[in-house]
């Protein structure tokens, strides 16, 4: 049975925007994708054969110094849907992005004829035919038609007639990068094989294109089988690539990026996490207001939370247990050291000291923000059993959802219901914000009782009876994610009871018993396995699909929760490997 | 989170603001064309030597003032060079950034720059700073372009900020090349890079391509690849329509580069004037970055480093104050050969200027980082506003806490009511620009949308 695609909204612009739950019908059309920003760059890199970590070659006429490095291009980002880029209904051109794409393929078009995978012979004037008709080859990803091999040759011809043979093929190569197979993952008619299939793998696995022995299995009839399709997905889980991509999947998945929208306030917490600014007159910093200090305090942990949540992210998936409920659950982590505008760490917001290390290899990294450079160390660390709970109390994810004197609960409870548990909330009524209090230093209530005061009346109760009790569970997590028992001079309470559709409620007292209770949760666990499949496919999928229905019941009974194994399931299913063809079912 | 359709307008850039926005009536009659000039400088400038009190009606209230009238003498040290403009200019004093000092830590010169020019909050992904909404200059190309011309220039001198953006995360590229930004306006039509004039070819073989593919998709990724290339088609009009447009003014291109901030800024001004005048674009932008200290006079105090050694010390040394004066004097001096070129030019029975608008304003409040007291200049746009007077509103009336040197104070009015009397003043019915409305620290919302109120 073909995978069943909800109905494009009828709607703006005429592309489908789904807007929540019950409001799908199916169709047979897989959505047609572009590269993201991301794919379009590492697919330039792995097309023109450059290594991940060694700068690019340099081309006369080239200069860095106007804004725009060698690699990568910096496009306008996808609009996310579920936190996700690459859902086909957040892709919208813009004239921006086209002039970006002319743009990009001029300046890389430089690049191609100076990269070693490109030209066939040494002669290029003899082979400059063969390497473009390669060249294109590889990017569109597939064989070329005879048709599209007889425009791409005459229009080469006529380039280089006119251009000469370097610009000429320059001319050429622009084309290819500007044409729709290369900027959108096209499969129709002709295109639903085996080759479609090595591009969904790659993507899936890597953001990028397939490497070498991907288009070989292609070719040679090795990717006709669930047998030839899990050996390439296990091989392509073990490379490196797959590891970046993984954790980018999750990053999404948890908006770890939100954290740099962290907006502390000093007053708040420059007393526990930076003393030595509070009192500092201005004098005493000479041209930095201790304002701006505090600033680049925030931007340095910023930058450390999101480092911390990648390598516990990628530790956790492959080098661990690799399950959901460790995800959720695991009180190990990292913290980091950080030196740029005076001596700081995160140490002190996760209350753990050099001695918590666990014996694992230390990173050192550094980062240049244009006014300041940092130098980080990201540690391996236990955190105390009873405080930390996997994503879930990661720097990030709660410094993410915080205001600046307060935490969030609304936030982190709306975090919980529709990231983790496909709860779709919806959208407060109008007005409602204008109702929250006020997140103010001078407060002289509990963050709790503030914010029950307003929502425990009809008709804020009714959504926030099940979002509240989510946040609360985090009351003992300050804006920065550091730990605290008291609130205003009060024991925190963190008690509450989660209630998920169609599962007994469960009471819990704080954030670690909210994280068991989740771990055990068979509908996180569909969640998981459905913004995974969402992410594969590129767009939502129906709750009663009957590929996500197996993939989720294998997820949850035979794989225990394992994420690599859900990984290969999607990726090796029926639905994955052989969509239904272009306009099956279509009206 | 599911995104609602009003923050997914707004991710698209699209916020009302730059969707469907119908043309302005100017634009649809045989009347003069309506030009946009925006200028903006780094560091802003020390308000002590911007701020004039032409008839000495003092710092509270809201009142305007004739500066025809007033004395060369009493005219401010910073803006001194514009005296003999002063019938065609207008001083706006009273106004802050406030909503950049309610956005994300740190960053104050991203901040600045970005909410000055959208009126936006930014949109930081942990490498770059972006704005989540199009800038002004972009939001009226988008009212007032013509499809077969550029619908906006945009040029920079020095390490200008990127203030041009197109949407969410979309800044637009700036031009800092003078040869280049010729190439782009004039090149086509004359003889320019063969692969330039070839990319209308480019295009076509990757919509020969989409031709091609059409039959074989469906209805759904059929229409999505038709959007897609009709925008190419559009970028292919308007590489075409450059290559077929004349020009009777078209300066000279430059056999060499520029090395010179002023030479720069004169080719530019020379290069945006005949773009106006020729109708290639009706849209420009000038980001101009650090002035080199000895540009103004103060190569030989302390390291002669503007940025650290003049501006960060505005406060805390009176002669770097004055430095800093003199650093906006230079630009002043700048704008005045600006305006003078675009009186210069003739335009549908009046000059280029009486058809422009130019409005100057900064990145920043001043050299100290702050956002409050930000002060802006505009020439031309006599069609749609009084020029020759300088506006005063109090400071210190909107309820949003300002990081001030010596404590906090209260704002001046946030500049967003600016951004949308400009956008007025272009015919573009809009009531807000950028953020129309925000809550401050003390939980109170503070009200964006409208224009300026003009005594």
């Amino acid at each position: 049975m073909p995978l069943r695609w909800p109905a494009p909204q009828v709607g703006l612009f005429g592309f489908g925007l789904a807007m929540g739950c019950g409001q799908v019908s199916t169709w047979s059309d897989p959505p047609l994708r572009r590269l993201t920003p991301t794919e379009y760059n590492h697919t330039i890199r792995d097309l023109f054969g450059f290594s991940i970590d060694e700068p690019w070659p340099d081309v006369e006429g080239f200069d860095d110094n106007d804004g725009q490095a060698a690699w990568p291009w910096r496009f306008p980002a996808d609009i996310p849907i579920h936190g996700f880029e690459g859902i086909a209904e957040g892709q919208v051109a813009s004239s921006y992005l086209i002039e970006q794409y002319q743009a990009a393929a001029d300046h890389f078009s430089q690049f191609a004829l100076a990269a070693p995978a490109f030209w066939t012979c040494e002669d290029r004037p003899a082979c400059a035919e063969d390497s473009v008709v390669r060249f294109a080859h590889r990017a569109w990803r597939r064989p070329l038609t005879t048709n599209e091999q007889a425009r791409i040759t005459a229009f080469h011809q006529t380039a280089v007639a006119e251009q000469g043979v370097d610009d000429g093929t320059r001319l050429a190569v622009m084309g290819i990068l500007q044409a729709p197979q290369f900027l959108y993952r096209v499969e129709d008619a002709d295109s639903r094989d085996a080759f479609a299939l090595a591009s969904r793998l790659s993507y899936l696995l890597w953001d990028s294109m397939p490497d070498p022995e991907l288009f070989e299995a292609a070719a040679t009839g090795k990717l006709q089988t669930k047998a030839h399709v899990t050996k390439q997905v296990r091989r392509m889980l073990a490379h490196p690539k797959a590891r970046t991509a993984i954790v980018a999947f999750h990053e999404q998945w948890l908006g770890i990026d939100e954290v740099y929208s962290n907006r502390a306030a000093r007053q708040a917490y420059a007393p526990a996490y930076l003393p030595e600014i509070v009192g500092a007159s201005q004098g005493g910093l000479a041209n930095e207001s201790v304002e701006e200090v505090w600033s680049s305090y925030l931007v340095g942990a910023q930058a450390a939370m999101v480092r911390e949540a990648q390598l516990f992210l990628e530790r956790t998936v492959f080098e661990g247990p690799g399950t959901l409920g460790t995800l959720l659950t695991d009180h190990h982590g990292y913290a980091t050291r950080l030196r740029g505008l005076g001596d700081n760490d995160t140490f002190r917001l996760y209350g753990v000291t050099a001695g918590d290390a666990l014996p694992l290899e230390v990173i050192h990294e550094s980062l240049d923000d244009g006014n300041l450079t940092y130098d980080f160390t990201y540690v391996p660390v236990t955190f105390p059993v009873d405080q930390r709970s996997g994503v879930l109390t990661l720097g990030a994810t709660l410094a993410a959802r915080a205001h600046p004197v307060h935490p969030a609960p609304v936030l982190r409870g709306v975090f919980v219901l529709e990231r983790l548990a496909c709860e779709n909330m919806g959208q407060p009524p109008d007005g409602a914000a204008l109702e929250a209090p006020p997140d103010a230093v001078s407060a002289s209530s509990t963050n709790r009782e503030r914010l029950d005061a307003i929502t425990n009346a009809a008709p804020c109760a009714s959504c926030h009876d099940r979002i509240n009790p989510l946040g609360y569970a985090f009351e003992n997590y300050d804006s920065l994610g550091g730990w605290r028992e008291v609130d205003n001079g009060s024991a925190v309470d963190a008690s509450g009871v989660l209630r998920l559709t169609g599962e007994p409620e469960v009471p819990f007292n704080d954030a670690v018993e909210l994280g068991r209770a989740l771990a055990r949760s068979d509908r996180v666990h569909d969640c998981y396995a459905e913004q995974w499949m969402r992410y594969a496919f590129g767009t939502d999928i129906s709750s009663s699909d009957p590929t996500l229905l197996e993939v989720q019941h294998r997820f949850k009974n035979r794989h225990k929760g394992r994420v690599l194994d859900l990984i290969v399931d999607i990726a090796t299913s029926d639905a994955f490997r052989k969509p239904p063809a272009s306009g099956e079912g279509n009206p | 989170m599911i995104l609602d359709r009003r923050r997914f307008l707004s991710a698209l850039g699209l916020s009302g603001l730059a969707l469907g926005l119908p043309r302005p009536s100017w634009a649809m009659s045989n009347g003069p064309i309506r030009r946009l000039l925006i200028v903006s400088t780094s560091h802003g400038t020390p308000y002590e030597h911007w701020q004039m009190d032409p008839e000495g009606k003092g710092p509270a209230g809201s009142w305007s003032a004739d500066l025809v009238p007033l004395a060369p003498e009493r005219f401010s040290r910073s803006l001194a060079p514009l005296y003999d403009q002063r019938a065609r200019m207008n001083c706006f004093d009273g106004l802050s950034l406030a909503t950049a000092e309610l956005d994300i830590p740190g960053y104050r010169h991203e901040k600045g720059w970005l909410h000055a020019w959208t009126g936006a909050l930014v949109y930081f992904t942990g490498a770059d700073l972006f704005s989540t909404g199009p800038s002004l200059d972009q939001i009226v190309a988008r009212a007032i372009g013509r499809p077969d011309r550029l619908p906006s220039l945009e040029l920079t001198i020095g390490d200008g900020r990127p203030v041009a953006h197109a949407g969410r995360a979309q800044p637009v590229p700036l031009e800092r090349d003078p040869q280049k930004a010729w190439d782009r306006l004039f090149g086509l039509s004359t003889t320019a890079d063969p692969l330039r004039r070839a990319q209308g070819s480019v295009l076509d073989f990757a919509r020969a391509e989409q031709e091609a593919l059409r039959g074989r998709l469906s209805n759904a990724d059929r229409s999505k690849l038709d959007t897609h290339f009709e925008l190419v088609r559009q970028l292919e009009q308007r590489l075409q329509g450059l290559s077929e447009a004349t020009c009777n003014t078209t300066p000279e291109r430059l056999q060499a580069g520029l090395d010179g901030y002023n030479a720069t800024f004169d080719a530019f001004s020379e290069i945006v004037a005949a773009a106006f005048s020729c109708d290639l674009t009706r849209v420009a932008t000038i980001s101009l970055g650090d002035l080199p200290s000895r540009d103004f006079g103060w190569g030989d105090y302390l390291s002669g480093d503007a940025h650290n050694d003049l501006a960060h010390r505005i406060y805390d040394d009176p002669r770097a104050a004055l430095g800093m004066s003199d650093y906006t004097a230079h630009h002043a001096a700048q704008m005045a050969r600006l305006v003078r070129t675009l009186e210069a030019i003739p335009d549908e029975g009046g000059s280029l200027l009486d058809h422009t608008l130019i409005v100057w304003g900064s990145e920043l409040a001043d050299g100290w980082h702050s956002l409050e007291k930000y002060c802006v200049t505009s020439f031309g746009g006599s069609w749609a506003w009084p020029v020759g007077r300088y506006f005063h509103w109090p400071w210190q009336t909107t309820p949003i806490r300002m990081e001030a040197y010596g404590g906090q104070v209260n704002a001046g009015l946030p500049h967003q009511h600016l951004l949308v009397s400009i956008a007025q003043a272009m015919g573009l019915d809009v009531d807000q620009v950028g953020l129309g409305d925000i809550r401050n620290r003390e939980g109170t919302f503070v009200d964006l949308k409208g224009p300026l109120k003009l005594v």
